[in-house]
């Protein structure tokens, strides 16, 4: 560790030493961190970054003492400003909160009160902390609003959250974190429920604010890419402990740990299209020469879906949401094609509308030339074993009442693929084991498997009755980039073996780059730049995708030359 | 084996009942999603407590719910059977059934409670306290004798309730080491220090209170009467205990009754949304503004009206007094699911959206089977505890009509007819309180433990909870 550049340095704003911290539920004892210590220096950003389980985010709460009812640190010491503060009764150690440390959290949409006015949230700090008038506070709400660049302060502060869309909130939360002037700011994923846009300028307006008010941040994500653009100091933490400390340039160009090489490796990249992400010193297998004519093509075209509004007693339309407004596409069979766009841009609604489980406004859908926009239900049912989908929310997606097994076997049973009962028994347990699970999986149910095992499961039923194109709902989005890349090799390789084409619709631009062969960038309900990947991300046309290039924060993972050669 | 056996309506809908219940828990056993919080009320206290009292209480419901025509003993030819109708637990409490005095007496009286004309052997008509017919008839001299009779009866009963206690943890323990294939000896440590997973000490210290008050109280009610008498001089404990049963079939089959409404029009409204959502909405919004006693009292009414002009229709009057009973749960369920409803509806509107449906109708899955299979199991939880937490407030409801006379038919027992006589004796000096305190202390016991039962439920099954 770099332990030598700073013991040279001033004394530290924060310390934290050999602290443990442990989770007691019952009878049952789990250490969440186990002895883990880092310092920060004044004005100084301090990256944990670890993936969903690792203790990062309970190792920050416990610096403001806010952790869960279960949780009891079990040893070790925190100081702030030389002040022990597990010592420190509570009363002190509300001024410290606030004033001292401040915190702003992930979820911006729960963070903030529906029911009061955004202005009195923030100024409701300064009258605790600063023994503000109302009208002194209100003047200083106003100047924090302006400086997190809030375009019209004076409406904005008399607005409730609810008005505000996610970026502005989380804009507000930093205002209230900032109203104090907290040495200290504590960042828990503060952009990881936002938009890569609106990530950017978040990431910029923290920046901006650090340097205004020099105050030091602990930064908590589980996204490299933005570590690698705030931090000036890393910290990986894996199962409780830290794994490797180190400064930004050196993590960056030569990390120690193998876990943190893990984390490298697993990222999606440009660079390595065509190879596995997780099996070192692999190739896909080159996909079989199955002959494909344009006929087999998945082609949309003009698709729109709009929702109406309904309004008053009866119910009248008085006007309706463009969720999709005009896409085209097409789906070449054994190809990906990534639908990119932000939340709310309607991708998700194409892929339901192409499924018909959202039934299009208008618009032709064609598959091996059926018009699957207006055939009818039996034709439909018949097409429903060739389009597939998969969810964003490996939690949600499945029936907790039932049998893996049974969830698997439920639509050859509905499609009728399979119709011999022991035949689809066998059938579900070959399907196991292709997406890397175990037999015995299927005489178990859903909650028993995390995230990524349950996304496994998942693809499992889609494959059950043979499709030949998948629809991934953003598929891996909810999973940690370890895991993701586990799903994108597993996708990679079905694809190879049964050449089935996927529509991959997400917003993490790395995925595209790495797992597409084709990209259509969507934006409000319209797709404003389609071609192939390299082309589009390398040159892009349209000022949208510009945009949207320009926000996504650049890592080049570092070459692993020599350490590859000694294994 | 006592008589010819009868089926009231009310006895076959409990023993449906009991049956689905059993089934449910057969079944259960089998699923590990469904077994788990089952576990979590076993493990906790004041499940098992709580679970236990009720069990007295279902328990005497059923044995009260097995009805026949008795026998008559001196019958010449053949076997002919009383016009009247008994049930099992009628036949165990017999002595104290027929033990009426000629009125008022107070608990462990041995005189009646009001003077009487009395002539004496000699001739000369005095007016005094007589003794009663029942209850202390076996002592000479009440006054000295009576409390240190009293507590002789207890003493004994106390012995039997400990013999019996100290048989039955012989057999839990055994059975325990049996299945955990541990030493008899560790498995007596376990429990007693209450280490054991289900609480099986606090189990047995359950299981001791209540056969001490069995016991104890079966003991003195052979020789007085415990709660004393009322008006017409029939036992106040008998009539409390006959009145279990009709506040376990109120709180128990109203629900019964009305959960076909509730689960099958909330999930329609839900599902299918539309026109089908708007009818049913404005049917249970037009049915929850009409005050609900006011409806109750339309219904009893008619009921009486049809029952005063069909009077040939009924055997007897125990029969009547059942339909009347059956009729009330009906019109109380009618008027009650739409509460559940309301919560059926949302939870269905949520569901659908839910990805698993959603993958479901992917894989072209009819609505019959995506209703049966994916959305009505995942809201069983709001089915159970709604069915739990409304059994409390049934019986007091029952209570509260009982006392408007718009409740059970006045000749069934019922705690609401009792309070509602009691109306009367609370105006008396010197004051007639063991009735009013009788029934308060039985319906008292079950709405609380009914209570604490269903915050156990609760919190093992909704997920909102059981998630922390």
């Amino acid at each position: 560790m770099s332990n030598n550049d700073i013991s040279d340095r001033k004394q530290p704003l924060l310390r934290v030493e050999n602290l443990s911290i442990v989770f007691e539920t019952g009878q049952r004892k789990v250490t969440a961190v186990d002895n883990i210590s880092f310092e920060i220096q004044e004005g100084e950003t301090f990256a944990l970054v670890g993936e969903s389980g690792s203790g990062k985010s309970i190792s920050a709460l416990s610096v403001i003492r806010l952790l869960p009812e279960a949780a009891r640190i079990s040893s070790g010491s925190i100081y702030f400003c030389n002040q022990d503060l597990l010592t420190l009764p509570e009363r002190e150690m509300r001024d410290v909160r606030g004033s001292g440390i401040s915190m702003i959290f992930q979820e911006p949409m729960t963070s903030l009160n529906p029911v009061v006015k955004v202005g009195r949230q923030i100024s409701e700090v300064l009258i605790r902390h600063k023994n503000m008038s109302k009208s002194q506070a209100r003047q200083r709400a106003l100047d924090l609003l302006d400086a997190v660049n809030i375009k019209n302060p004076s409406h904005t502060i008399d607005t409730f959250a609810h008005e505000l869309s996610g970026g502005m909130k989380q804009r507000v939360m930093i205002a209230i974190a900032l109203a104090c002037e907290p040495k200290l700011l504590i960042a828990d994923e503060p952009t990881t429920a936002l938009d890569v846009t609106i990530q950017a300028r978040v990431l910029d307006l923290i920046n901006e604010l650090q340097e205004k008010f020099k105050m030091a941040i602990l930064f908590i994500t589980h996204d490299l890419a933005v570590v690698k653009q705030v931090a000036d100091h890393v910290a990986v933490m894996k199962q409780g402990k830290i794994v490797e400390q180190s400064s930004n340039e050196i993590f960056f160009s030569s990390p120690q740990h193998e876990y943190s090489w893990d984390l490298f490796a697993a990222l999606p990249a440009m660079e390595k299209r065509g190879r596995p992400l997780l099996a070192r010193n692999g190739s896909l297998v080159s996909q079989k020469s199955v002959s494909h004519n344009q006929q087999d093509s998945l082609k949309v075209d003009d698709l729109k879906v709009h929702f109406p509004i309904k309004k008053g007693i009866f119910k009248r339309t008085v006007g309706h949401v463009k969720a999709v407004d005009g896409v085209s596409l097409e789906i070449p069979p054994g190809k990906t094609v990534a639908l990119v766009g932000e939340s709310g841009s309607g991708k998700t609604t194409v892929g339901k509308g192409i499924l018909r489980l959202v039934q299009p406004t208008s618009g032709e859908v064609h598959y091996l030339g059926l018009p699957i926009h207006k055939i009818d239900k039996q034709q439909l049912l018949e097409q429903r074993t060739n389009l597939q989908i998969v969810f964003q929310d490996p939690y949600s997606s499945m029936n907790p009442r039932m049998l893996v097994g049974d969830i698997i076997e439920e639509g050859m049973k509905a499609l009728n693929v399979v119709s011999d009962s022991s035949e689809r028994k066998e059938k579900v347990l070959e399907l196991l084991e292709q997406v890397g699970l175990s037999r015995d999986a299927h005489l178990r149910y859903p909650h028993e498997f995390s995230g990524g095992q349950r996304q496994r499961i998942c693809i499992a039923r889609a494959l059950a009755v043979n499709p030949k194109i998948i629809i991934c709902d953003e598929p891996t989005s909810a999973l940690d980039v370890s895991v993701q890349a586990q799903i994108l090799d597993l996708l990679n390789d079905l694809q190879a073996r049964f050449g089935i084409s996927y529509l991959f619709i997400t917003h993490n631009m790395s995925v595209v780059a790495y797992f597409a062969d084709r990209v259509a960038v969507m934006y409000q309900g319209k797709i404003v730049e389609q071609g192939e990947v390299e082309q589009v991300l390398k040159d892009p046309q349209h000022e949208y995708t510009k945009r949207l290039l320009a926000a996504v924060p650049k890592l080049v993972p570092p070459e692993r030359v020599e350490v590859r050669a000694e294994l | 084996m006592f008589g010819k056996p009868v089926f009231l309506i009310t006895d076959v809908l409990i023993f449906a009942l009991v049956f689905i219940i059993i089934a449910f828990f057969v079944y259960a056993m089998g699923k590990p999603h469904l077994r788990q919080p089952w576990r979590q009320v076993v493990r906790s206290k004041a499940g098992v407590i709580s679970m236990m009292v009720l069990l007295l209480y279902i328990g005497i419901a059923i044995l009260d719910s097995i009805h026949f025509h008795p026998k008559l003993e001196n019958s010449k030819e053949g076997t002919q059977y009383s016009g009247e109708i008994h049930s099992v637990f009628d036949r165990m409490v017999l002595e104290i059934k027929n033990s009426t005095e000629k009125t008022y007496s107070a608990p462990f009286a041995a005189y009646l409670f009001a003077k009487e004309t009395v002539q004496l052997e000699d001739g000369i008509k005095q007016r005094e306290y007589p003794r009663l017919v029942w209850g202390g008839k076996h002592l000479n001299d009440p006054a000295t004798e009576k409390n240190a009779d009293i507590f002789n009866l207890a003493v004994i009963g106390a012995i039997k309730a400990v013999v019996v206690w100290f048989a039955l943890t012989l057999l839990l323990i055994l059975i325990l080491s049996f299945r955990s294939k541990s030493t008899f000896s560790n498995v007596v440590k376990s429990v007693f220090r209450g280490e054991s997973e289900i609480p099986w000490r606090t189990a047995s210290i359950t299981l001791a209170i209540l056969l001490l008050i069995i016991f104890i109280g079966s003991e003195w009610a052979t020789k007085y009467h415990v709660l004393g008498t009322d008006k017409v001089g029939e036992d106040v404990l008998y009539q409390a205990l006959k009145s279990i049963r009709t506040g376990v079939v109120i709180g128990t089959l109203t629900t019964l009754l009305m959960l076909p409404f509730a689960i099958v029009l909330g999930i329609m409204a839900g599902y299918f949304r539309g026109w089908i959502d708007d009818v049913i909405q404005y049917l249970y919004t037009t049915l929850n503004s009409i005050p609900g006693v006011l409806l109750i009292a339309a219904a009893v009414l008619m009921l009486n009206v049809y029952m005063g002009k069909h009077a040939e229709e009924f055997a007897s009057l125990t029969q009547r007094a059942d339909l009347r009973l059956l009729f009330l749960c009906l019109i109380l369920g009618l008027t009650s699911w739409t509460g559940l409803c309301r919560l059926l509806r949302a939870e269905t509107l949520k569901l659908r959206e839910v990805d698993f449906v959603q993958a479901a109708s992917a894989f072209g899955v009819g609505p019959t089977q995506t209703i049966f299979r994916h959305i009505l199991p995942n809201m069983m939880h709001i089915v159970l505890i709604t069915l739990v937490l409304d059994f409390s407030g049934l019986v007091l409801a029952e209570a509260v009509l009982s006392y408007i006379n718009i409740g059970v038919d006045p000749t069934m027992n019922s705690w609401g007819n009792m309070i509602n006589s009691a109306r009367l004796e609370m105006a008396r000096e010197p004051v007639v309180w063991w009735s009013l305190a009788a029934s308060l202390f039985f319906m008292f016991t079950l709405v609380l433990f009914a209570n604490l039962f269903a915050d156990v439920v609760r919190d093992a099954l909704d997920p909102r909870i059981a998630k922390q």
